[in-house]
């Protein structure tokens, strides 16, 4: 039996999602090209238009507002290359320096083929970006900022809207990449100031392989992909049909269960802070009241956090390290880094980030075997190999 | 007597940490003699997959991953082993 706690990587479909999906798929009406003008056609342009209805309403949007892509991290390419595209008068853009490699790598690709200009603004212990860091950043040649609503590996919750109202003020775009904050959080665009904003299905309880793009009317926006009108022209290519269904399916039902489910999240971490109080040397990564409560990062010094989750793992528990993997190279998580921890501290961080389906019982389970563990590798580990901290390391241990 | 086992998994064509981490498990053998059943597969069997990722070499004692892709300090295997057996005894 596999204890999954590897959720902000991704979430299990809903059986509610499938079966809309199914229906799609296996329903009495073969499944049409939306484009297509028989009535099979019109069917999946119907299924499609109230998938965009259901998603423009949660993002009090219009429908014309939403574009469905093929993921999260085409949803952020199209945002922050497709701006760049439709607007070459100017070319400076602002971000920060824990995005996910969606945001990071466009920004790098943007300076390298369209010469544009980045300033990517620090974080401070807690992850989080100071607005007026951002308002300082911004210049006259300043076309975007592009935000994480939330962190993926911490869970960090970013100032979206006051940075929204500067933006407003600035007369610069604001592309949030809510990925992390789909169904957890508030998506209303008007209240969080957006122009552009990035979804992903899998993320809450969707297919993996379907995203959407809020474009605010009037925002201008290039195409990545040439070829039909499909989605208001911003990106050709028949549309996943099955898809767009379970993702609006997905993110209604996460939206209804929203407030109760970080309630439930916010009780069952309580049992992995059982790992500080009951594990020497174990530092909180995530601040206890600025983050997404399912999702908790530590580093146990004086382990390799791979080690650590490669053993959760051959036990039935499945967490992530912060770190990248490149081939067997491992590189420090780049957003511990910034939050000021050493390369020590951040390779020996897990994350743990809990779903709709944890369970007390999950947590009780994981905690039991990560002491255990823990222990292990503590007796194998040489302290001058790994482990090792600055003793201006932050942490939350002791806030707690 | 209790006894462990020790997991060596490497790679198909054998690299230089590989033949170090079999020669610490003869060592291992000779310090816990009868108490180590010792078993090797390649990173392609079938064996190798019910560990996740394979980072060869990857060495096991029992059901702890004790080192993937490097060679572990020996007296710390030792000491790994001696406290897996002496736990064992006392169960």
């Amino acid at each position: 039996m596999t204890i999954y706690l590897d959720h902000n990587a991704t979430t299990q479909m809903r059986p509610e999602v499938w079966d809309a999906m199914a229906s799609v798929e296996f329903g009495q009406e073969p499944r049409g090209n939306p484009s297509s003008v028989h009535r099979s056609g019109v069917q999946a342009s119907r299924l499609v238009g109230d998938a965009r209805n259901a998603v423009a309403a949660i993002l009090n949007a219009k429908p014309g507002e939403i574009v469905f892509t093929g993921g999260g991290s085409e949803a952020i390419n199209l945002a922050l290359k497709g701006v760049v595209s439709a607007s070459p008068q100017r070319r400076h853009l602002v971000s920060t320096v824990i995005e996910h490699h969606a945001v990071l790598h466009s920004l790098e690709s943007l300076q390298r083929d369209q010469g544009c200009s980045v300033t990517l603004c620090p974080v401070d212990l807690t992850a989080r970006v100071d607005p007026a860091t951002v308002a300082e950043a911004i210049t006259p040649e300043t076309l975007l900022v592009t935000l994480m609503y939330v962190n993926n590996e911490v869970g960090t919750i970013q100032p979206i809207r006051e940075i929204g109202e500067i933006c407003r003020q600035k007369g610069v775009l604001l592309h949030v990449d809510a990925v992390q904050a789909g169904g957890k959080l508030p998506l209303d665009v008007e209240q969080l100031n957006c122009d552009l904003l990035s979804l992903s299905a899998h993320k809450f309880g969707g297919p993996q392989g379907v995203g959407a793009l809020y474009v605010r009317w009037g925002t201008p926006l290039s195409p990545l992909v040439d070829g039909g009108p499909q989605e208001h022209r911003l990106r050709a290519g028949t549309q996943n049909v099955a898809g767009i269904v379970g993702f609006a399916e997905a993110l209604k039902l996460a939206e209804g269960e929203r407030e109760g489910q970080l309630a439930r999240w916010r009780d069952l971490r309580e049992i992995l802070y059982r790992l500080p109080r009951e594990l020497d040397a174990v530092r909180v990564n995530s601040h206890p009241d600025l983050t997404l409560p399912n999702c908790l990062n530590m580093t146990f010094m004086f382990c390799d956090g791979m080690a650590l989750c490669m053993n959760l793992s051959m036990r039935g528990i499945c967490v992530s390290t912060s770190s990248a993997c490149t081939a067997g190279d491992l590189t420090p998580s780049h957003v511990l880094k910034a939050m000021g921890l050493s390369d020590m501290a951040a390779h020996g961080a897990i994350r743990f980030s809990l779903g709709r389906f944890t369970t007390a019982d999950e947590l009780e389970q994981t905690v039991a075997v990560t002491k255990e563990i823990v222990g292990n590798l503590r007796l194998i580990t040489k302290p001058e190999d790994i482990g090792k901290c600055n003793d201006d390391c932050p942490c939350f241990l002791t806030a707690r | 007597m209790s006894q462990i086992t020790i997991i060596l998994i490497v790679t198909p064509a054998k690299c230089g940490k590989c033949y170090a981490c079999e020669d610490l498990v003869k060592r291992l053998q000779g310090q816990f003699p009868d108490q180590i059943v010792y078993r090797e597969f390649t990173s392609n069997d079938a064996e190798a997959e019910q560990f996740g990722v394979v980072l060869p070499p990857m060495l096991i004692v029992d059901d702890f991953l004790a080192a993937a892709g490097n060679v572990p300090d020996y007296d710390a295997l030792a000491k790994l082993v001696a406290a897996k057996l002496e736990a064992k005894d006392n169960a």
